[in-house]
């Protein structure tokens, strides 16, 4: 059952009107989100929670009825309005070691400070509410601004302040905030054009028209696009032990910067990328590539190691991941706590974990061919229509064709469908070829098949595509395939797993690459080891070449139809005769064939056979317990039909989504969803502003931290909601007042009172991200070369960074000058620069980075041979300057800090350079420059 | 988001209000040795530890049990046949006939602690050691087990053994990191992850110094000592203007602190790899000068690590060297790779034991012998073994731990611990332990969870402590 806070809540709602929270009362309420629930959450709930396999005691906390029950005449856990006879306050109390909750034994006792909030919840009566992330997200009015606000957002900040006695810290000068806004839109310095502006004539206006021109820039999209892919922990290799390469990630990367720069509708960059290749194609006007199809690229960016011993089980550790990036990245929810077991702090059950589960099982991953505009598939229409006319012309073949299988064959071709394959990427046509029908084209002679098979020639050679089988569940370990072809393989996938194409040990005869264009042969894999496992079977197109298949076996196979080529199965040639013209038709699928478009490769997802999954007991797949129909968390969809008053759009659908991929994209976009209009907004204040309201973006949940601005925060996913933008929601916040706020608090007050500036009173120094230090350097020193996507750079190596899989060559030191978004990311070989400042392994999502300040990061500064060359470009830039020596080093210093250098600063330089340094001087005084703290902090 | 070290901010914010400057910035200095000294007190440690530093001696791609530590007479009566039990699948699943070790074991010291020959040296230090036989792992697989064993999960991103340790001492201060990774060589399956600092904070990760050259990443000045001063000089006057302007800001102070500290470390890394400094009897004993090059690697990496015990480095890790064979990792050719790898590795590690005994090092020191994994009774093809994570040995010596000891036991084939059986796990628990920390409390709240080196598993193994 999924009652959980839902019906028990709403009983505990309106029980007791709770103080408002302006402080002050001597006696106020808690917060149950803010106070009570994290306090449950962290030190009780791990056996008295959700979780029923580690529930200790019968008892529960998370639900108010089962907290206010009393058993055998005992006090209940809570009573309300009456603390001292609550069990719960006495036994965190007691003095008794073996009384005191939580135990003795590994635990610490509650702080006073925490007893005291139970007490005072108990006292108000003990109100449960549901967890604040869970709430319905209703559109709140702004309160009023007494003037301090510019924007509407601010006046939320503006309210919390007069609430909270705070004096805000003042407005920052205009070049500093111009520096905070560039580096916060695009992840470099401004331009020098703009800061003259700034310096020049600053007001609202202006800040509203640069802020337009930085939402415009291509350098804008590619570091919003950085910080998603953090979230979606991207990478172009697998790690583990050979790091082996990930073909084609960067086509995903590229979209996440297309899609970012368009400004793609929320709704839709969150569909596309859940199921995009279930949508209608959304067609990119330059590349005439289906968009929506390459989105779904990073379902398939994990960490990966070659000859699992338990296919199963590596296949639920993929899938965990896949989980663990969906939930936290749309949702803000670790979903993949329930892997094990129900959820010890959040509303996840282990059966809403299965069953997203399910959909990524029924989910696989393809290597897809594009079709750019369209024009390869123009192309196979009228290949098909002149097949069509050719048998017309013919008629059947002379001979008499009977295409024939074994017994125990499982599919069989030549019929009028693949019998459940799906044909993608164009080469197999829509369906198999008949008995008789034309194959190939060979100078004027034409080749028509024997057997009836499924072909990739029947069309165009050039053509590339795959040919896909449901999924089956192994009974045999011995399956035969009665193929020819080239430049082209027969895979199969065991419990999908993929990483046999990089190393085939324990799935050898798994991948076999036809070599046989002329020559029927039946092919054997062998299945032994994993029997009882599910299966699915491919065969690609990868070339100029083709693929047959004329049937599919299972079990003991009669010698017979082993051999390399059975009785009536001779290819015969057709040779022109006037009684049977046919070299029109060859003509033009000659030209249709010389002139066939090259493929497109991307990484993607693609429906397979719908299969739900079993509960495995404490997450093991040797435990499979009962199915989980697959589809969106039943606890999530509860909350969305509750809470629903807009109706869900529909949305045109390609396929029918037997992975329910589909439904619980549309889903997660819901207008009625709590979550991810809330965590995508989130998202976008954390980025502008250092810090997100919700300080753990990646949890909402309770074990999370909660927001400390809830309305705020709502407004804006409100906002995101109605206009779907994300570039409106940057605006509105680079333009703000809280934005633009000096560093240090107005008074020794506001000191205290908010000394993180979590308060939004002040805002303190960040530092900029690994990337964007390496990227201020580049264009600091003029270094930076801009690209629009494409191949990663490769990585560069240093002496230390050794190891298997190590690239032969490194990449060159400055990375080819282009942003850091464009470096290769090998796991096992991460850039050394980056690294040092708070890179993140990409393994899991990283909503926000961590910023550690180690020595490491000096050294790097110091003493890498990269940001030295780098000194020495911008010296050679600073010697291209006009002027004497002082206006040089001025002009430096205005380039590498955004601002006008100060008189002190230019003595300091005076001092340092003397009347006519010389190059290598000028290197080390830029040098200098790039080491002082400013250079990577920004005030 | 985590800043590092922070200032009193409220005695700073009070100097603020009568004017900045100078006065911020000792005062910033003041506030930071008192911290220093109030920590030098409590240094993050749950309770007094046995052993300050730890040295993990690393023993890449699973070295045989039955071939070391853990002798098995009746594998010599089942040799060349059919192996007599039930085999689990392995990697490779090329299983050949029951393998009986290639070496002869003896007893050795008092305590008559059985070594194989392919350690002759170690074998004197006999007395020392605690042998763990009955240790298992989930993973047979090397890159899953690797992780496993340096970050108790089979998985990358989370923080290693080393990563925790540093992580638990908190904000310390000195010209040395606190995790060293010694790199022989041979960096694992699953790379530099096996040593990363996962999700907690990144100076805790491992800093990777090789036994030659310049040690670490980016130490080695690219310009002369005065010029660099100079210019760190000037950057440092442009960091007290910004530290005034932003209201003593914690992250910037924390960041010109650093700047100090890698300078200092440019002088004091150059200064730690110059083994030069050792007396010749010294660099003799460890193997510095012996005619196999392997071996000369790991006297470097043994000698290395103890002079940064010497020197307060909490945690010491060290990478196997190549011998040309693959690391421990037999699965053909047993008897020359293993050997080789012994030989590399035996005197090194024989002298790193006396010579941190004759210093009084070694009381406060835990050092530990291991793989990720052991290896199959029976072959893999011919003369190989297969992986083999149901039992294997590992040994424990130094601080704490209880020597000439043996623990636990694997059945007559040294195929699976029967008695005592352990996990990595309890390893990690233990070494905690002895460092001076409860593995249940050692935590970091990250992705909604209290996360730690023992996930929800592992406990203190009281019989291996002295």
């Amino acid at each position: 059952m999924r009652g959980r806070w839902l019906g028990a809540l709403v009983a505990g709602l309106g029980l007791v009107v709770r103080a408002s929270g302006a402080g002050g009362e001597e006696r106020a309420a808690p917060s149950w989100s803010r106070e009570v629930a994290p306090i449950l959450a962290a030190r009780c709930f791990a056996c008295h929670g959700p979780d029923a396999e580690s529930r200790k005691a019968g008892l529960r906390l998370d639900r108010r009825e089962d907290a206010l029950r009393a058993e055998d005449g005992l006090d209940p856990a809570v009573m309300p309005g009456d603390p001292e006879r609550s069990a719960l306050l006495q036994r965190v109390q007691s003095q008794d070691p073996d009384e005191r909750m939580p135990p003795a034994k590994g635990h610490q006792p509650l702080s006073a400070g925490e007893i005291d909030v139970l007490r005072r919840w108990i006292e108000a009566g003990a109100v449960y509410e549901r967890h604040w992330s869970w709430t319905k997200l209703e559109d709140v009015a702004p309160p009023p601004s007494q003037g301090w606000a510019w924007r509407t957002s601010d006046r939320f900040v503006e309210e919390s302040h007069a609430r909270e006695g705070l004096v805000p810290a003042g407005d920052c000068d205009g070049a500093t905030w111009l520096r905070r806004a560039s580096f916060a839109l695009r992840g470099l310095p401004p331009r020098e054009e703009w800061l003259a502006q700034v310096l020049e004539r600053d007001d609202a206006a202006l800040r509203e028209a640069l802020v337009d021109e930085m939402l415009a820039d291509r350098a804008c999209a590619e570091h919003w696009a950085r910080q998603w892919l953090d979230v979606m922990r991207y990478a172009e290799t697998r790690g583990h032990e050979f790091d082996y390469a990930i073909r084609e990630a960067w086509r995903w990367r590229d979209w996440v910067v297309r899609a970012l720069h368009g400004d793609l509708p929320y709704d839709r960059f969150v569909m596309e990328q859940v199921a995009g290749d279930l949508l209608e194609p959304r067609i990119d006007p330059e590349t005439g590539c289906d968009e929506a199809q390459v989105a779904t690229g990073w379902w398939w960016l994990m960490q990966a190691s070659h000859a699992p011993v338990d296919a199963r089980l590596d296949e639920a550790e993929r899938i965990d991941n896949q989980i663990d990036v969906l939930g936290k990245a749309f949702l803000g929810t670790t979903v993949s706590c329930a892997r094990c077991h129900d959820h010890k702090f959040d509303d996840v059950s282990q059966r809403d974990y299965t069953a997203l589960f399910g959909v990524a099982r029924s989910t696989r991953r393809v290597y897809a061919w594009q079709d750019a505009h369209g024009r390869g598939a123009a192309a196979l229409a009228e290949a098909e229509s002149l097949r069509a006319r050719f048998r017309e012309r013919l008629g059947a073949s002379a001979s008499d064709l009977t295409s024939r299988a074994p017994d125990n064959a499982l599919w069989q071709f030549g019929g009028e469908h693949f019998d459940g394959w799906r044909a993608s990427g164009g080469a197999f046509g829509a369906r198999p070829i008949a008995a008789g029908e034309l194959l190939g084209v060979d100078g004027k002679s034409v080749t028509r098949v024997e057997v009836g098979a499924a072909s990739s020639r029947g069309l165009l050679m050039r053509a590339r595509g795959a040919l896909r089988s449901p999924s089956f569940t192994i009974e045999s370990g011995d399956l035969w395939l009665r193929m020819r072809g080239a430049k082209a393989y027969i895979r199969a996938h065991v419990d999908g797993y993929f990483m046999g194409e990089e190393s085939n040990l324990l799935f050898e005869s798994h991948k076999q690459e036809l070599d046989h264009p002329d020559e029927w042969r039946t092919r054997h894999i062998d299945l032994s080891r994993y029997v009882g496992e599910e299966c699915w079977l491919e065969v690609v197109d990868y070339g100029d070449g083709f693929a047959e298949l004329a049937w599919v076996a299972s079990g003991p196979l009669d010698e017979s139809w082993k051999s390399a080529r059975a009785a009536g199965e001779a290819t015969v040639k057709h040779e022109d005769s006037a009684a049977q013209p046919v070299s029109d038709i060859l003509v033009r699928l000659a030209q249709l064939a010389s002139e066939f478009p090259a493929q497109v490769v991307v990484l993607a997802c693609e429906d397979g056979s719908g299969r739900d999954a079993p509960l495995y007991a404490r997450g093991r797949p040797s435990a499979a317990g009962e199915l989980v129909p697959r589809g969106e968390p039943e606890a999530l969809g509860a909350l969305r039909r509750e809470y629903s008053s807009l109706a869900v759009e529909p949305v045109e659908a390609k396929f029918p989504s037997a992975s329910r991929r589909l439904e619980l994209a549309r889903e997660l976009v819901d207008p009625a969803h709590p979550l991810t209009w809330r965590v995508a907004a989130n998202r976008v204040w954390h980025h502008v502003m250092g810090a997100g309201l919700v300080a753990t973006p990646d949890d909402f949940g309770v074990l999370g931290s909660p927001p400390t601005h809830p309305q705020l925060l709502d407004w804006l996913a409100c906002r995101l909601r109605e206009q779907r933008s994300l570039k409106a929601l940057a605006k509105e916040l680079v333009l703000s007042r809280t934005f633009a706020q000096r560093n240090g608090p107005a008074s020794a007050k506001a000191a205290e009172l908010d000394p993180q500036g979590a308060r939004l009173s002040r805002r303190p120094v960040r530092r900029l991200s690994a990337e964007s230090i390496r990227d201020a350097l580049l264009a600091t020193s003029g270094r930076l070369v801009e690209r629009e996507g494409g191949p990663p750079v490769a990585a560069r190596l240093t002496d230390f960074m050794q190891g298997r899989g190590r690239p032969e060559a490194s990449g060159p030191q400055d990375g080819a000058g282009v942003r850091s978004l464009y470096l290769e990311v090998r796991r096992n070989f991460l850039d050394p620069f980056l690294g040092a400042f708070d890179l993140p392994i990409p393994n899991s999502p990283r909503g926000g980075r961590s910023v550690s300040n180690v020595p490491a990061q000096r050294l790097a500064l110091m003493n890498d041979p990269f940001v030295r060359e780098l000194a020495g470009s911008f010296a050679e830039w600073i010697s291209r300057q006009d002027g004497d020596v002082q206006a040089r080093a001025a002009a430096a210093i205005r380039r590498v800090w955004s601002r006008p250098a100060r008189p002190e600063e230019l003595a300091l330089a005076a001092e340092f350079l003397g009347e006519s340094p010389d190059a290598e001087t000028w290197q080390d005084w830029a040098h200098a420059l790039f080491l002082a703290q400013e250079t990577i902090y920004l005030p | 988001m985590s800043h590092g070290p922070c200032t009193d901010r409220r005695q700073l914010l009070q100097l603020a209000a009568c004017g900045f400057g100078a006065a911020a910035f000792s005062a910033l200095a003041h506030a930071r040795s008192a911290r220093e000294e109030s920590e030098g007190r409590r240094d993050g440690r749950h309770h007094a530890p046995k052993a300050r530093s730890c040295i993990f001696l690393y023993m890449d791609g699973g070295p045989g049990q039955m071939d070391t530590f853990d002798p098995k007479p009746e594998l010599r009566r089942w040799n060349g046949q059919p192996f007599p039990a039930r085999m689990e699948a392995t990697q490779f699943n090329n299983n050949g006939t029951t393998l009986a070790s290639p070496w002869e074991f003896a007893r050795h010291g008092e305590s008559g602690l059985e070594v194989s020959a392919l350690f002759p040296n170690l074998a004197k230090q006999a007395d020392r050691l605690c042998v763990v036989r009955s240790m298992t792992s989930p993973f047979n697989e090397h890159t899953n087990a690797n992780y496993f064993l340096h970050t108790g999960v089979g998985l990358a991103g989370r923080p290693s053994m080393g990563a925790w340790v540093r992580h638990g001492l908190g904000d310390v201060s000195s010209n040395l990191p606190g995790f060293v990774v010694i790199d022989g060589g041979l960096i694992p399956p699953g790379g530099l992850e096996c040593f990363g600092a996962g999700f907690l904070p990144a100076r805790n990760q491992a800093t990777i110094l090789k036994p030659r050259g310049s040690g670490v990443s980016f130490v080695e000045p690219l310009v002369s000592p005065e010029r660099q001063r100079r210019m760190l000089d000037l950057a440092r006057v442009h960091d007290r203007a910004l530290l005034e302007r932003s209201a003593s800001d914690a992250a910037v102070a924390a960041a010109i602190d650093n700047a100090e500290q890698a300078f200092r470390m440019q002088a004091a890394v150059p200064e730690l790899v110059r083994l030069d400094d050792e007396p010749e009897s010294v660099r003799r004993a460890y193997g510095c000068e012996d005619e196999y090059e392997p071996t000369r690697t790991y006297a470097r990496q043994c000698l290395l690590a103890r002079r940064m015990v010497e020197r307060g480095v909490p945690f010491i890790e060290l990478s196997m060297v190549p011998v040309g064979q693959d690391r421990w990792d037999q699965h053909s050719d047993l008897e020359v790779g293993h050997r080789d790898n012994a030989r590399a590795v035996d005197k090194p590690i024989a002298a790193l034991l006396q010579d941190l005994e004759q210093r009084g090092l070694l009381d406060s020191t835990l050092i530990v012998w291991g793989g990720e994994f052991g290896r199959t009774p029976f072959a893999q093809g011919s003369n190989g073994r297969d992986h083999n994570p149901h039992g294997f040995s590992v040994w424990l010596a130094g601080g704490g731990v209880k020597g000439g000891h043996v623990h636990g036991a694997t059945d007559e084939f040294g195929y699976k611990a029967v008695e005592g059986k352990c996990e990595l796990h309890d390893l990690h628990a233990t070494m905690l332990h002895l460092m001076g920390w409860d593995h249940r409390r050692l935590t970091l709240r990250f992705g909604g969870r209290d996360m730690r080196l023992t996930d929800v598993h592992g406990r203190v193994v009281r019989d291996w402590l002295a």
